[in-house]
C-alpha cells in the first residue's frame, strides 16, 4: 500500500520537498544576515554602511515572512486538495476500492503517509522561524514573527493540509477543492488572528504615558475613562478635543486636566510561548476534526 | 446452491430518481451471465453496488453470500471488477499497474497477467497513456484476472472497442473464465455480442429486473409466429404473447411458449427467435417478465 501511495503522488511529495528546502535555504539566509546585523550594531554602533545593511535584512525578513505565511496555503492547495480529488475526478477510485483494501486502511494510509511529514517539516520550518526570530532581537518583535515561527506556523500547514484533504473527499474534485481550501484558510487564519488571539488571554491595561515592556505586543485602540473610572467613548474624547480648537501641550496633559484618563492595552512578552500553544492547539483541534470527518464520509458515503 | 450474486428488494436512489427499485435476483456460482438493458436502465447501478462502490437505498444485495460493503474483506478478494471507462492512473506503466495490483492483493497472480499481456503484444514498459482503448481494456482484464477472482464483473467493457478489439476482449475473457471456472456477470447494451460467450441473461429495464434465465432455455421457450391477420386480442392456447405485430397481410407474435405444450394453428408458421429479437420484444413491454420456475432453479443449482 505504501508503494502504491508513493508511486501515485511522488510528483507532489518531490515538489513538497524542493518548496520546503527553499524555505529552509530562505530562513538559514536570514538568520545569517539578522545575526551578523545584531553582532555589528552592538560592537560598532550605528554607521551609515550598517544601516544599508539593515535595509538588506528588511528587504530579507519581508520575503521570508511572505514564503512563510503561503507556505501553508500552497501545501493545502497542491498537496490536501487534489490527494483523494483526483482519485474521485477520475474514477480510479473505483480501481483502487475495488482491490482487496477497505476504505478506511486506504484514507488512513494515504492521509498519514502525507500528513506524518510534513507536518515534522514544518515543525522543524517552525524551530528555525523561531531562531530566526530571536537572531532579528531588538531589530524587530518576537510578536511581529508571531505566524512564522514555533508551534503555530507548524499547526497552521497540518490545518491547511487537512482542509485540503477533506476538501477533496467532500467535493470530489480538485480545482473547486482547491479554491474551497484557500478561501476557508484565509477565512478560518485571519478570523483566529483578528478576533480570537488577540484575547487568548486578558490584556494588560496601562496608562498612555507609563512605560510598557520590551517585546510587548500593544494593542493600537486607546480606552478613555472619567476620574470615577467609568468608560469614556472615543466620540466624547473627539467632541471635548474639537470644541477646545488649538490645545496648549500634549493632547494627553489636556484629557488629563479635564479628568479624562487614556489608556493603552498590552501582551507582556513573557506570554508569547503560551499564545503559541493556545493557537496551535485551536488549529490542531480544527485538523483533528476535519480529517475525522472526511474519513467518516470515505467510510459511509453510499456513492 | 451457491449463489454469486443475491439481491432482494434491493432500490438504489440517486437524488429523486430511483435507480433500481424493487429489484431482485439470484446469479448461482459458474454462470458466465449477460447484464443486459437499455442505457440507464440500473447495470452500472447494480454492478457498483455488487461490488460496494455504492450503498443500497433499501433492501439486501449479497455477494458469494456476503454483503460486499459491509463486508468488504470477505467479498473484495473473492471479486475481480472492471468498472465503466476502465480507470487506469494516468503517467503509469503497465508493470506499475501491475504492481499497484500486487501490492493491495493477497492472491496475486503476476506470471499469468505479464504472459497474457505479452502474448498480446503489450509492452510492459508501456504508459497506460499511450494505450489503445482495446489495449487499456486488456490491461484492466489482466488486473481484475490476476487477482484470482472467483467472480468477475465488467461494466460495459465492450462500449469503446472497436469489433476485432471486442472479439480479442470476449475471447480473452471466455478463456479464462472456462479454466479458472469463473463466474462472470457482463454488462453491456450491445447483445449480439454476448449471445456467443454467455450462457444466462439478466435483462434490466427501468430500475427492475425483467428477464432472467439460461440463454438456451430463453432460447427454446420464445417463438415469432407469423399467420392471417388476426383480430388484436387472438388466443392461442397454452402460449403468451409478449408483442404483436399486424400489417395487412398478416400478423406476427413474438411469443412465449414450451414447443412441446401448443400446437402451431393452422395457417401460421413459426420460427426461432435471436437472443437480441427475444430482448427487443421484451423492452418493448415491460408488463412482460420471465422467470425460470423455482424448481427447474433448484434443478440446475
Amino acid at each position: 500500500m505504501t508503494w502504491v501511495i508513493w508511486r501515485q503522488h511522488r510528483v507532489e511529495a518531490v515538489c513538497a520537498a524542493l518548496g520546503f528546502v527553499a524555505a529552509t535555504i530562505i530562513l538559514f539566509y536570514s538568520i545569517q544576515l539578522a545575526d551578523s546585523v545584531r553582532v555589528s550594531l552592538s560592537s560598532v554602533g550605528q554607521s551609515d554602511a550598517l544601516v544599508a545593511f539593515g535595509d538588506r535584512v528588511g528587504a530579507a525578513a519581508t520575503t521570508t515572512t511572505f514564503a512563510l505565511l503561503c507556505l501553508p496555503v500552497l501545501v493545502g492547495m497542491f498537496i490536501g486538495a487534489p490527494l483523494f480529488a483526483r482519485d474521485f475526478e477520475h474514477g480510479t477510485y473505483r480501481l483502487l476500492l475495488t482491490q482487496s483494501i477497505t476504505r478506511r486502511k486506504w484514507f488512513w494510509m494515504t492521509s498519514a503517509l502525507l500528513l506524518v511529514p510534513i507536518a515534522a517539516t514544518a515543525a522543524w520550518l517552525g524551530v528555525l522561524g523561531t531562531r530566526w526570530s530571536e537572531a532579528l532581537g531588538s531589530l524587530s518583535n518576537q510578536w511581529y514573527q508571531f505566524d512564522e515561527q514555533g508551534l503555530a506556523f507548524a499547526s497552521y500547514v497540518v490545518f491547511a493540509l487537512s482542509l485540503g484533504l477533506s476538501a477533496g473527499v467532500l467535493l470530489r474534485r480538485a480545482v473547486p477543492a482547491m479554491a474551497a481550501a484557500a478561501a476557508a484558510y484565509v477565512a478560518v487564519r485571519a478570523f483566529v488572528e483578528v478576533f480570537i488571539r488577540p484575547q487568548l488571554q486578558p490584556a494588560v491595561r496601562i496608562g498612555q504615558d507609563a512605560p510598557i515592556p520590551d517585546g510587548s505586543w500593544v494593542f493600537s485602540n486607546t480606552a478613555y475613562t472619567d476620574s470615577s473610572g467609568r468608560t469614556v467613548s472615543a466620540d466624547k474624547v473627539n467632541q471635548l478635543l474639537q470644541s477646545a480648537g488649538a490645545i496648549p501641550g500634549t493632547v494627553a496633559d489636556y484629557l488629563h486636566a479635564h479628568g479624562i484618563s487614556s489608556w493603552v492595552y498590552y501582551q507582556p512578552p513573557g506570554r508569547f510561548w503560551a499564545f503559541q500553544a493556545e493557537e496551535a492547539l485551536i488549529f490542531l483541534v480544527l485538523a483533528a476534526v476535519l480529517v475525522g470527518v472526511a474519513a467518516f464520509v470515505v467510510q459511509s458515503r453510499s456513492d | 446452491m451457491t449463489l454469486a450474486l443475491e439481491a432482494v428488494a434491493l432500490r438504489k436512489r440517486y437524488g429523486r430518481t430511483w435507480a433500481l427499485s424493487d429489484f431482485s435476483v439470484s446469479l448461482p456460482v459458474g454462470r458466465v451471465a449477460a447484464l443486459v438493458g437499455p442505457n440507464g436502465a440500473g447495470k452500472s447501478t447494480l454492478l457498483q453496488l455488487a461490488v460496494g462502490l455504492l450503498r443500497p437505498s433499501a433492501g439486501d444485495i449479497r455477494v458469494m453470500g456476503w454483503s460486499p460493503r459491509a463486508h468488504s474483506q470477505q467479498v473484495l478478494p473473492r471479486v475481480g471488477f472492471l468498472a465503466q471507462d476502465v480507470p487506469l492512473f494516468r503517467g503509469f506503466s503497465i508493470s506499475d499497474m501491475l504492481q499497484v495490483g500486487r501490492r493491495l492483493n493477497p492472491r496475486w497472480d503476476q506470471a499469468t497477467a505479464t504472459t497474457r499481456l505479452q502474448r498480446l503484444g503489450i509492452s510492459l514498459s508501456r504508459s497506460v497513456g499511450h494505450l489503445s482503448g482495446g489495449q487499456r481494456a486488456q490491461v484492466a482484464l489482466a488486473i481484475a484476472l490476476a487477482k484470482r477472482p472467483e467472480f468477475l464483473l465488467l461494466d460495459e467493457p465492450l462500449a469503446s472497442l472497436d469489433p476485432l478489439a471486442r472479439h480479442e476482449f470476449l475471447k480473452e475473457l471466455m478463456e479464462a473464465a472456462s479454466t479458472d471456472g469463473l463466474t462472470v456477470l457482463l454488462s453491456s447494451h450491445v447483445i449480439a455480442d454476448l449471445e456467443r460467450v454467455c450462457d444466462h441473461l439478466l435483462l434490466v429495464n427501468a430500475g427492475r429486473l425483467q428477464v432472467a434465465g439460461e440463454i438456451d432455455d430463453l432460447m427454446a421457450r420464445h417463438a415469432l409466429l407469423v399467420g392471417p391477420q388476426v383480430e388484436p386480442d387472438v388466443v392461442i392456447p397454452g402460449v403468451e404473447v409478449i408483442k404483436s405485430l399486424r400489417n395487412i397481410r398478416q400478423t406476427s407474435l413474438w411469443v412465449r411458449a414450451q414447443r412441446d405444450d401448443f400446437r402451431v394453428p393452422a395457417g401460421w408458421q413459426i420460427r426461432d427467435l435471436s437472443l437480441e429479437e427475444i430482448v427487443v420484444a421484451y423492452l418493448g413491454n415491460p408488463d412482460a417478465n420471465a422467470f425460470p420456475a423455482p424448481s427447474l432453479e433448484g434443478i440446475a443449482g
